[in-house]
This record gives C-alpha cells, structure tokens and sequence, in this order.
C-alpha cells in the first residue's frame, strides 16, 4: 500500500521529468502539464482501488507517451520537429533517465542568477545573438559572453554530476 | 546530420530544454497542490504530522543525550562486604589490595576511582597494600576520618566509636575534625569519635595485623592483652579467662585457633576455650 506521503513525493519527484518527456512527443508546456496531471490521477484512482502498480515510475512514462502521442495525433504539432527523429531509437530506461535529466537542466536555469538566467534565455530560448542581447540590455558584450560561459558551464556541470551518478 | 544519432548532444538538450523554459513553469509545489485539492488530499494533516513526529524524535533525542549525561554523572559503586566470619582479599583497578576484615565494607565508585584519585570508604577494619602512584592520591574515608597516602601498606579500623589506623610501611595523612597528622612506618594514631581528638602512638601493638598475617607474637604480654589480641585475629569470644597477673611470651605462625588455645592452656595451666 502506498502511503499518501509517498506518493507526494513520487508526483513532486517526477512531475518535472514527465512534463519534459510529454514535450517530447508534442509541444504545448500546458498540454504537457495536463497530461501528468492525468497520469497521476489515474495511478491514484488504481491505487485507492487497491491495485498495485509494480514499477510506479516505468508506468508513469509510458502512460505519458502514451497519452502525449495520442494528443499529437490529434492536433497539429506546433513546434519544429528537429528533435523528434532520434526518439525512437532509444531504450526507455534511457528514455526515462534522459528526462530526468532535463528536469534537472530546468532546476539548474531555475536556480541560476535572474541577470544570468535572463541573458540566457535571451540566447538560447529567444534566439537572439550576443550583440543583440547586449543592446537590449545596455550591457557590454563580453559581459554577454561571459555570463553565456558561466550559464553554460553551471548547466553541463549539473549534467556532468548525474552521469557520474549513473555510472560511478 | 552529423551528430550521434542515439543520444542527442548535451547542448541539443540545453537548447530543448530552454525553448520551453518559463519562469514557474512545471512547478512541482504547484501542481501539487492542483491535484492534491482535486482529489481531496489534505496536506495539512500530513504536514501536522511530519511536525509532531519531527518534534518526538528531536525531543527523544535531547531526553537521551540528558540521560546519558545524567548516567555518566552518576557513581557506579563496587561493594564488596565480609559477614562476622568472612575476610576476603579485594583487588582494585590499580592493583592495590585490601584485605578486608570480618564484618567490614570497601566500597568505590567504577567511573571515578583512579582518574583523578583513588577514593575507598571503608566501614570496620581493612588492611591496605597500596600501589604507588604519584599522581593518584589513595584515601580512604570512614565516617570520621580519612586517610591519604601515596603508596604503602596500612590498615585502617573503625570500631565501638574509635578509628584507628596503623602504618606498616610509608607515609599516611590521617585527617579527623579538621585536625591532621602525617603517620610514618611503624606509628599508630587512633581517633576517639566522641572526644573528636586524634592521639598517637610511636609502637604500636605488635599484633595489631595479626588478623590479616595470622603471625602472634607475645613478649611477656599481660594475660588481658593475649585475650584482645587473640579475639582480633581469629574473630572469636575467649571464655573462662581470669586475671592471673600471669605474662604469655611466644610466637604462633598460621595456627588454627584451637592449636594456639590448646598451646596456652598447657603452658599456663589455664582452661581457655572460644566460641
């Protein structure tokens, strides 16, 4: 039986890893949030009925799949479609694990510094170039770069740690 | 395309990743609270839970800690008692010995005894063999009086109201109703409870450690004084003696008492026996 205390923790532990992996089989961050939301709910229903659910997490996912696919189906996809080609191709534990590691990245940008966190965003989210950025910021463009370096190296830092974690 | 097919390249995740980030954006607290309230989960409860047990363990903990320190405080007292025919030989930690007479008691405290001093409380009579440690005085208390030596072999006997304490060897500091004196070897010092003095003496009685040496000697000792001495040693009630003016003059080694009673009574013409 699993106790409501545990199962908070298992949503707040894999509610960010599912709302990537939704985002990777279609585009809408609200669709995304919507689709967990459901996922647990459904695995909370099963639970409180009594059932049991061997493997919570490996469930969750591909309920998720599951119901992003069918949601991409339905709709247009919105977004470009560069990465979608190479998903297939994984396994699902790397699947999963390449997730969780998104959802890391996201807490690394959540916990960089806001002058960092914005000059990065301006970069690698909105696109723009460092001259731009450093325009719109009355900001020089070493500082750009050097805030760019930083930001970079906080995010592969974070991602260098986990691997270390899987494999060491 | 030129990259690895199978794992997408770190900055190709960065990149993903940041096109979708906003600022509260798949918040975990959130969305918690979203299904939490849609599906009737109070957390408040759990919240008021995880506290009340945060707070037994936590108390728990301090209420241990306490008692620890409470229990170290505490002394761990080793008793060891003789009846009115027992004597025993009782080791200390230090490897000094007390041979503790009939109807006595040594008692020292485990934890303390040899780290800062060494403390003995004595109740009726011990002989003491004393290790030397220069920086461990050895005392011994009685009700009264307390003895402090370094090293050497003593006795100490608390009867009837009188302590007594009778030095074979070294030196010993005996202290009484504040008053103090420094024993040497062969010296006697006894104090009178009642009359609250400590008197000296520079001979003492040859057989005062007869009890532990089980050796008496007599050199024209009054008959009264053989009597004392030969209860001392053995423990025991001498009946039919009577004042002779007689005198007793001879030693006995390790005997058992009746020997040692028949011995006299042949010598001296008497009918001693004991019970």
């Amino acid at each position: 039986m699993v106790s409501t205390a545990d199962f908070e923790y298992n949503f707040k532990s894999l509610y960010k890893p599912l709302c990537l992996f939704s985002l990777q089989f279609q585009g809408a961050a609200e669709d995304a949030e919507d689709i967990v939301q459901q996922a647990f709910a459904d695995v909370w229903e099963k639970i409180r009925a009594g059932e049991t659910i061997l493997n919570l997490k490996a469930y969750l996912f591909q309920a998720v799949r599951n119901r992003s696919l069918s949601l991409a189906s339905h709709a247009p996809l919105y977004e470009t479609t560069e990465q979608l080609p190479d998903k297939p191709d994984l396994e699902p534990d790397e699947q999963i694990a390449l997730a969780e590691r998104d959802a890391r990245l996201w807490s690394a940008i959540d916990r960089l510094p806001p002058e960092r966190r914005r000059i990065f965003l301006l970069s690698k989210r909105d696109g723009m170039k460092y001259q731009e950025i450093a325009d719109l910021l009355h900001i020089s463009i070493k500082t750009v770069e050097n805030q760019m370096s930083k930001a970079l190296k906080t995010l592969r830092d974070t991602a260098i740690r986990i691997y270390m974690f899987f494999f060491g | 395309m030129e990259r690895d097919k199978q794992q997408p390249t770190l900055d190709d995740r960065i990149r993903f990743v940041a096109r979708h980030y906003r600022e509260g954006r798949f918040d975990e607290e959130a969305a918690w609270r979203r299904f939490a309230s849609s599906h009737g989960i109070r957390r408040a409860n759990r919240f008021v839970w995880r506290w009340a047990s945060a707070a037994a363990v936590a108390l728990l903990f301090v209420c241990s800690i306490y008692y620890i320190m409470y229990r170290e405080r505490q002394p761990e007292w080793i008793v060891v008692a003789t009846d009115a025919r027992g004597m025993k030989e009782v080791y200390l930690p230090d490897s000094s010995c007390i041979s503790l007479a009939a109807a006595s008691e040594v008692r020292y405290d485990r934890k303390a005894f040899g780290v800062e001093r060494r403390d003995i409380r004595l109740r009726g009579k011990a002989f003491f063999r004393v290790k030397h440690e220069e920086a461990l005085p050895f005392s011994v208390r009685t009700e009264a009086t307390e003895v402090t030596v370094l090293g050497t072999t003593f006795q100490v006997a608390e009867r009837r109201g009188q302590t007594s304490v009778d030095v074979l060897t070294g030196r010993v500091r005996l202290e009484a109703a504040g008053e103090k004196v420094v024993l040497t070897e062969g010296m006697s010092a006894t104090y009178e409870h009642g009359r609250r003095r400590i008197e000296l003496a520079q001979r003492q009685s040859a057989n005062v450690l007869s009890w532990e040496t089980k050796v008496l000697r007599f050199e024209n000792t009054p008959l009264a004084e053989v009597v004392h001495d030969l209860e001392e040693c053995y423990g025991i009630h001498i009946l039919n003696y009577k004042e002779t003016g007689q005198k007793l003059t001879a030693t006995f080694r390790e005997l058992p008492v009746e020997d040692v009673l028949q011995i006299i009574n042949e010598t001296l013409n008497t009918e001693w026996s004991y019970e």
